[in-house]
Parts: structure tokens; sequence; C-alpha cells
């Protein structure tokens, strides 16, 4: 069972990972802020969990790093979504879309 | 790819480890700093920022392990981190290492070795150009009513037969059929061809090939030129080539030769070409000495009709034309098989029908070309389909002969691979109850059961590749021994051991399965420890103990086969030592000489040994010298035509054995006289003409009466007189049985172009033979200095070379047995010591209870016997299998022998006594006080 969760919030945190690097490249704590802003501060990631999953993400393919400047002129490694990143992305907002309407629907009806 | 990337991705990721962390620090600090950087700019005081900032980061090596983890370096790190503690468990024993690595050395270094003579015999390539065009072809037929099939013949399930022989006539039209597709060569061993050359007279076996057998093999000839299809028909000029071997042996690589006629049973054969001196034939380890068109075939072997439809004796190759394919060349041979053999010629009631199967050949990769397609017609059923196979080693029809040695060889050598893994999973288990302790501690704090099975698993892996690269070296002599020992008897002389991918994958996959067999089942059990139990060392496990003994015992048992199978040779080799030759040979030195090569001519050959014969006859320490045309035991015997006895008209004649031989030929070689007398130097040319006989032709031609003084003939005038009757002796082979026999005397001997070529001098000597060897040489010299003196050996020698195989096989396997019982010893001792340790303070009690020593231990040596017996129990079950199997190789030994099988069972008893009885003297020995105090 605990796997389950564990699988269930590692995707949700992946498509998060991923709908970030959507629109730009970021490095880590950018990813962080911007998943902060875009949720309204009601999600917030944690370093120890944001780190792991890139390593792993990138261990995948499905986003790459390269070194950049970041906006206070300090050399630090910016994440790209690469073109399986994209495709994954685009699958999983689909997954979750029909996952969450599922659930909403259950809340609502049931 | 995917598993290949990943495994790449980590490997990259170890090297680079040093830059991923310190990428991975850098990016840490950046976030740090960046987090510290938001509060002082939301107004807090930076020191405070930080603080606050590092506290809310977490340990930044927890989650750095994480990443790492995510990174997937951890399975790399954890491999390295096995072997390093393999390395240095190995370390903390390193005489258990050392008996590990010699012992799974030399079982892998012996299996390497044999495997890589077998590879070579079985696997290289013919040595011609593009040797993968080749295809070797068999048929698969309902079965041929009325027929005579050469080679091998199988049945398969559905009734038909596999076969790999043409007619002749079927030959032809497939040879045409496939003609813009492959060039489709037919050859056929013919054995036993009497032979004369430049005088000298021996029966060899030759082949039988299709004009255009070295077109398409592509063979060309070292000097002259090879068979041509003009030379393959009827009504001309009969040609022959010969091997590079038989070139340089029968005419000492003379370039001459060419056009030199070989007489081939009765008929001249004219010498038109030597073929290279690699290429030994068409067929896996076979070698052949000459080759002759396939349309002489009535001449050579006159009872069998060439175009006689019932007698398919023709084997096939082809060489694929560029551009064309297996399934284009199976088409063709399969339309022509059509055309050419009407159904009438299968035998009806044949299951046929029934089958559905038909073997068709695959493009790509022939050998494994055998796809039974289901979906044919019936109609296929019903006739003769073509299989195509890789030929590019050759044909394996008859091929393979020389591979039984080898085969058998490996057999045996693969239970020595069997008993060295039983002995170290047998060391290995002992050694982890030993380590009980440890590995439930290493349990305790957490180390997970699959881990703990790895890192077993690790460390046989990394005593099996010790113990390849150990065994590497020891294939190298071994292989180089073996080769030696064969070459100096001139056998197995293609053979030459390299290695290539195959010999690799032997020894990596034989490493691989060694470190599994023995490295499995020890890990398995640290996996079914009892945690409480261990830490408690209450460790009467029996579970484990009871492992260690199954693998002493099955070493045992595989010591007593080994033992048995080395006892058998040796008996059988001692049998043929035994085998009365009906000659004395001891103290006999021979030689041979040459006349004819020396120059001599007509009457002069039979001067030059007689006078030969005087001259050493002088030599102080000889005792008598006598001359004969062919030596004993040399695999050589002259036959003459059909003899009858004109007294006994009863007798319709056969062919026998004949010797030409000098006065003093009987009493050098103690062969004794039965009746009559010996021949006299009164048998001269113009004298009556004689024959000595043995009692084998005594009997049959003349039965109970004596023969001396009746007539025998030769042919239709030569008539002969018998003067004596000697024993029966063998001839060309120690094996062989006594055959008729008849000796002629040298002076009546025809010296003619081809009488008396060469002779053999025998010398018997008063001291050792080969002492004499200096004085015989200028002795000879004073006769002919220019006469070289040929194969100056002993008769022994001779003899012992002639079973040289037999020999060979007992001493490897004597080796392998030996083996065999030191490792059992091994086992038992390592199990024993074990066992004493384990019960040093059972034994303790039994003391200070008041039992003596030899009362306290003999529960112990009680059940190391045990043990013995059971293994010895499980050996003798596989004896008769195992004895059956090699039967064939035996010479009057029962497989079974009962000395030989009780003699290995009291062996290897004695030797697990031995083994279990150091241990226990030990226990025996110790203190009642100190050995409860080990508790």
């Amino acid at each position: 069972m605990a796997d389950k969760t564990n699988d269930l919030l590692q995707g949700a945190l992946d498509l998060l990972v991923l709908r970030s690097l959507y629109t730009e490249k970021r490095h880590g704590w950018g990813i962080l802020k911007r998943i902060q802003q875009s949720s309204n501060d009601e999600l917030i990631i944690h370093q120890g969990s944001l780190y792991p999953a890139l390593y792993r993400l990138e261990r995948q393919g499905f986003i790459k790093s390269d070194f950049g400047l970041s906006e206070n002129n300090r050399k630090a490694k910016y994440y790209s979504l690469t073109r399986k990143g994209k495709r994954k992305l685009e699958r999983e907002i689909e997954k979750w879309n029909r996952f969450s309407t599922a659930i909403v629907s259950v809340l609502q009806n049931a | 790819m995917g598993w290949f990337k990943d495994m790449w991705f980590r490997l990259t990721t170890i090297v680079g480890r040093n830059r991923f962390e310190s990428v991975m620090d850098d990016e840490m600090e950046f976030h740090l700093e960046m987090a510290v950087q938001e509060k002082v700019d939301r107004g807090m005081d930076p020191v405070a920022a930080k603080k606050q900032a590092l506290k809310e980061f977490g340990s930044p090596e927890s989650f750095k392990e994480d990443c790492r983890d995510s990174w997937g370096a951890r399975v790399v790190m954890d491999l390295i981190r096995d072997l390093k503690f393999a390395i240095r468990k190995l370390k903390k024993s390193p005489g258990f290492a050392a008996v590990a690595i010699v012992s799974l050395g030399i079982a892998i270094g012996a299996n390497t070795a044999i495997f890589s003579l077998l590879n070579t015999i079985l696997f290289k390539p013919l040595p011609v150009p593009n040797p993968a065009d080749l295809r070797e072809i068999t048929f698969v037929s309902p079965v041929l009513s009325n027929s005579q099939i050469r080679g091998a013949s199988t049945t398969l399930p559905d009734g038909r037969r596999e076969i790999n022989a043409l007619n002749y006539s079927v030959f032809l039209q497939l040879q045409e059929n496939a003609e813009s597709y492959a060039d489709v060569v037919g050859f056929s061993e013919v054995p036993g061809i009497q032979t004369r050359l430049r005088g000298d007279l021996f029966t060899t076996s030759g082949m039988l090939v299709s004009g255009n057998f070295c077109e398409g093999l592509r063979v060309g000839a070292i000097l002259g030129r090879t068979i041509q299809p003009e030379d393959d028909q009827a009504g001309v000029e009969p040609v022959v080539m010969v091997s590079y071997d038989y070139w340089v042996r029968r005419f000492n690589g003379d370039a001459d030769a060419l056009g030199e006629l070989i007489t081939l049973n009765n008929v001249g054969f004219r010498l038109i070409g030597v073929l290279p001196r690699d290429f030994k034939g068409p067929q896996h380890g076979e070698e052949q000495q000459f080759y002759i068109p396939l349309s002489t075939q009535p001449i050579v072997q006159p009872e069998l009709e060439l175009t006689n439809d019932n007698h398919w004796w023709i084997w096939v190759m082809a060489r694929l034309k560029p551009g064309s394919s297996d399934e284009q060349l199976k088409a063709s041979l399969d339309l022509a098989l059509e055309r050419a053999i009407g159904s009438d010629r299968f035998a009806t009631g044949s299951s046929s029908r029934n089958g559905v199967s038909v073997t068709s050949g695959r493009q790509g990769n022939p050998r494994e070309g055998r796809v039974i397609l289901k979906d044919e017609t019936d109609r296929y059923n019903d006739y003769m389909r073509s299989i195509l196979l890789d030929g590019r080693a050759g044909s394996r029809n008859q091929g393979g002969r020389m591979a039984t040695p080898f085969y058998f060889m490996l057999g045996a050598a693969g239970i020595v691979f069997l008993a060295a893994c039983a002995n170290l999973a047998g060391l290995l288990v002992a050694r982890s109850i030993s380590q009980q302790h440890e590995t439930a501690t290493r349990k305790a704090l957490g180390a997970g059961s699959l881990r703990l099975v790895r890192q077993g698993l690790t460390e046989s892996l990394l005593l099996a590749v010790l113990g390849a690269v150990f065994g590497w070296f020891v294939s190298i002599g071994a292989k180089a021994g073996i080769i030696q020992s064969l070459s100096s008897v001139a056998i197995g002389e293609g053979i030459d051991g390299g290695n290539d991918h195959r010999v690799f994958l032997f020894v990596t996959s034989i490493t691989f399965v060694a470190a599994i067999l023995f490295g499995l089942l020890p890990s398995l059990r640290s996996m079914k420890i009892n945690l409480m139990d261990a830490l408690r060392d209450r460790s009467d496990s029996r579970g484990g103990w009871l492992t260690g003994r199954v693998f002493v015992a099955l070493q045992v048992g595989l010591a007593l086969l080994l033992i048995v199978g080395a006892g058998l040779m040796i008996r059988s080799f001692s049998n043929l030592q035994k085998i009365d030759p009906g000659f004395n040979m001891e103290k006999l030195l021979v030689f041979q000489l040459n006349a004819q090569n020396g120059g001599y001519e007509g009457p002069q050959k039979l001067e030059l040994y007689q006078k030969s014969m005087d001259v050493i006859r002088t030599i102080p320490g000889v005792q008598s010298v006598a001359c004969s045309e062919v030596l004993f035991l040399a695999n050589s015997a002259r036959r003459v035509g059909v003899i009858t006895a004109p007294d006994n008209p009863d007798f319709e004649g056969e062919n026998v054995m004949a010797m030409t031989v000098s006065e003093d030929f009987f009493h050098t070689l103690e062969i004794p006289l039965l009746s009559g007398r010996v021949f006299e130097a009164t048998d001269a040319r113009e004298a009556e003409r004689v024959v000595i006989v043995n009692e084998q032709f005594s009997r049959r031609f003349f039965g109970e009466r004596n023969p001396v003084g009746k007539l025998v003939k030769q042919g239709n005038d030569n008539l002969y007189r018998v003067v004596g009757v000697c024993a029966d002796t063998k001839y060309n082979r120690i094996k062989a049985d006594v055959q008729p026999m008849l000796f002629f005397p040298i002076k009546q001997s025809s010296t003619g172009r081809f009488g008396l070529r060469r002779a053999w001098i025998q010398v018997k000597t008063e001291m050792d033979p080969l002492a004499l060897v200096p004085t015989v040489r200028k002795a000879m010299a004073e006769v002919d200095p220019n006469l070289p003196l040929n194969s100056v050996k002993t008769q022994a020698i001779q003899m012992s070379d002639s079973i040289f195989r037999e020999k060979l096989q007992a001493s490897l396997l004597m080796i392998f047995a030996v083996l065999g019982v030191f490792l059992s010893c091994i086992g038992t001792y390592g199990l024993m010591a074990y066992t004493v340790s384990r019960r040093t303070s059972e034994i303790g009690i039994r003391k200070a209870l008041g039992a003596r020593s030899d009362e306290a231990i003999r529960p112990i040596l009680k059940s190391s016997l045990v043990v013995a017996g059971v293994g010895l129990v499980l050996g003798a079950v596989f004896v008769l299998p195992l004895g059956n199997l090699i039967r064939g190789q035996l010479y009057r030994v029962d497989p079974l022998d009962p000395m030989v099988l009780s003699l290995g069972v009291l062996l290897l008893f004695a030797a697990s006594v031995a083994a279990a009885w150091f241990p226990a003297r030990k226990a025996a020995k110790v203190s009642p006080m100190e050995a409860l105090r080990v508790e």
C-alpha cells in the first residue's frame, strides 16, 4: 500500500516538475519557487524530495541539464525538458485530468 | 539497448564520480544561497537568515545519498563493495582460497584444454577460400527398398530416414540440375586399397571424388594438377592425386614423382598432382591419403557396380555460387530428386504418410536450419528431400572418429569439474556455518537477505574467475603436453588446439556455471539463518551439516567413477600389453633399410641385406640377426592373392597375410616351430619354392592333417611346398585376431623392380638393444656409408607406440582419478575438521565422564565413514551406465570388473578414513577441561 501512495505522490511531483519546465528552463531553486507561486503557496516542495526527483528524471532522459548564469550572476545548473520529457508531460497531464475528473465526480455524486 | 544505456550511464557515473559529487555540492550550495537571499530580501538579518535556511534545508548528506541513488550509482557501488569484501574474506583464509583456486583451476584447465583440441577437430574450417559458402547435403526420404546405404543413416520419428549418400545416377542428375546455383561435389571413402608403389606394398584407404571436386571446394595442387571433370569418365587413363603427407612419406617429397604409376588394387594410376599440406580431406578429423575419380570405382571396388541404383554410396557437398541462396539450391536439388527417384523406389508400407513434418533448409544459418515445417503438403513426404548443412568445417558423414577419444576425455574432465565444484560447495557450506555468527550479526544490523546472497555469489564468482585465470595457464600446458605426446606417434597432426571465440565462450560459461554450482547453495543458506539461534551460538543447524555431508558424499561418488574409469582403462591397457604376440620382442633392435633408394637393383638388394646381417652378426653382444619385409605390429601387412590347397579341393581359397623372411627369422623372434623345418640357405632361387605356414593357416586349409610336404597354390600357377608349421603370431596390430599366414624365404623372393625394395633388419641382443645402436651404425657404415638406417627403434617401442591411444587414455584418466581422490580427501578433511571443532565440547564431556580417547572420537570417525559409504553407493549406481559408455574402448575388461570396483571402493574408503583421522586425532588430544571451556 505504501508503495501505491508513493507512486501517486511521485507521479504528481514529476508532473509538477515537468510542467514548470515546460515554458522555460530553470534551476532547482527556480522550479521550487515556480511551483510554489503557481499554486498560490498551497504546494510547498521540500528540496529533499525535489533534487532526487530531478536526478532521477535526468537519468530517465525526461530532462537534461546544462550550466547557465542565474539572475544574480552566479553559475547554476539549469534543467530543461527533453523531447521525451515533453511527450511524457502531455501524457501525464491527460492522465491527471482524467484522474481528477474521476475523483471530483466521485466526490460530488457518490 | 535500454539496458545497455542504463548500464553505461551508471558506469560513467562511477568513473565521473568526483565530478558528479562536486556538481552536486555546487547545486546544493547555490540552493542554500538563494534561500538565504530570499530571506534577506524579505528583511531578515543575514546571519539569522543563513541559520534559518540551513535548518530548513535539513541534513544535506542524507539527501545527497538519495540523489546518488536516483542517479543509479548504487548497484555498481554495491558490486564494488561486495568485491572488496570478498577479497578481504579470501585474504583472511588464504588456505581455503588456495585450495579453491588450484582445484578449480585444474578442473577448468583440463576441460579447456580438451575442449579446445576437440574444437579444432570439429569446427576448424577447411583450408579453402570462402569456406562459408560450403554446404554439406544430407537427405530425408521414405525408406528406400532393397538398398545398401553407406555412411550414417538415422530413422526419423515418422518412419522416414535421414541418409547422407546418393547413388551414382541420382548424384549426376543433382549435380547437373543444381549447376547454376552451386558446384555439387561427391566423394566416397574406399578402405583397404592394396597399393604398390616404387616396389612398396601396403594397404591404405583412399577417396573417390567427382571430377569437379577440387574446383568445387577450391583446392589447388601445389605440384602438378588436380583431378578435372575430363578425368572422371570411363575410358580415360586412371589418374591419382595424393596428399602432401603421402607425397613426403612415399615419394620423399620428390618433385619428379609426377607421372609415376601407383598401382591400386592391381591397376596403374598415373600420379598427376599433390594437394596442399593443410588440406587433409573433405571430412572432419579424417585424413585422406589419395584421391581418384569416381569413374574408377569399378576398378578399385570390383565387387560393387558404379551404376547399381541400389548402392547409395556418394557423399555430397556443394559450394554456393555467388548470388545464389540456400533456397534456390534446395529447390533445384529437390526438383532433381523428385524427377530422379520414382516413388516405386520407396518401400511400401512406410509410415511416411502419417508424418507431416518436412525438414527444410533456411537461409542464413544452415546448421540451425532443421526447421520442421508442418504446413507443407503431404505430397512432399513421398519424395526424397535435401537438407543443407553448414559445410565450412567439412563433411561430418564419417568424420569425428578422431574426435571419439576426445569426447571421452572431455567426459572424464567433466566429472573432475563436477567434483571440484562439489568440493568447493562443501567447503563453502562448512565455512558459512562457522561464520554463522558473523552473518547473523550483519543481518541483525540490517543487511538484506538478498544482499547477503549477492555477496556470497560475488565471492564465488571471484573464486571462479581466479580459478579460470589459473586454469587458462593449466590448459596451455596440458594442451602442449597432449599435442606433443600425440605427435610423437604421428597421429593427430592436423590438431593445433588454437583458441577461438568458441574456446573463450566455453571458458566463460564454464566459469559462471562453476560459480553458480558451488556458490548458490551456500549463499542461499545464509538467507535461512535463524537470527536468534545463531546469535546465541546455538548452532546445531542440522540443515547446513546435512548439506555439507551431501557434498562430500557427492565427491566421493564422483571420485569412485573416476577411479573405476581409470582402473578399467589401466586394466584394458595392461591386457593389451599382456597379449602374447607369439614372438619375443624383448631385446630386439629393429631398423629399416631402403635398398631401392640406396641405388641397389635386382639381386644387389638381396646381397645388401645379407651382407648387413653378416656384419651385424659379428658385433659382440648380438645373439642373432634376421631380416623381414614387413615389421610386426607396425600397422602394415602384405596380403597375397587367392591361395588354395590343391590337396584339399574342399577348400575354396582366400586371401591371406604374408611376409618374406630370412632363415634366422624364427630363431631371432623366438617363434616356435610346430613341425617341419625353418628356412635354410638351400631354399634359394633355383630350388623348389617353399613356404612356412602358421597354425591358423594349417587349420584353415588342411584341417587336422599335417600340411608339411603338401602344396599350396597362389592364383593359377605358383606352387609352393609347405616345409614347416610355426606357431601363430600377431601381424599388423596387437588387437587384431590372428590370421592365416604364409612366410616366404627371402632368397626366393623376386628381386625385380618391386621386390625387396626395403627390409627390416631385426637384431636380438644380450644387453639393452639401444646401447648397441652406435656400434650397429658403425658396422653398417662399412657396408654402405651412404645408406641411411631408417626408423631405428626396439620392437618393444614399436609395440607401445601402436597402443598409444589406449595408453594416453589410461594415463589421463589416471591423473583425473588422482585429482578426484585428492578432492574428496580435501572435502572429507574439511568436513571432519569442522565437525570436530563443533563437537569439541561433546568430546570433552565424554572424556570427563571417563571415555578413553579412542572411544570419544569413535562417533566422529563413524559419521565420516557413513558419508563415504553413502557416496560410494551413489557412485556405484552410476558405474554401470558409464561403464557401458566406454565399453567400446575396453579390451577384454568387463565394465563391471569386480576387482576394479572393489579396489576403488577400498581405496576411497581408506582415503576417507585417513582424511578424517587427522581432525579426529586432534579432537582426541583435547583435554576435557579445555573442551568444556569452549562452550
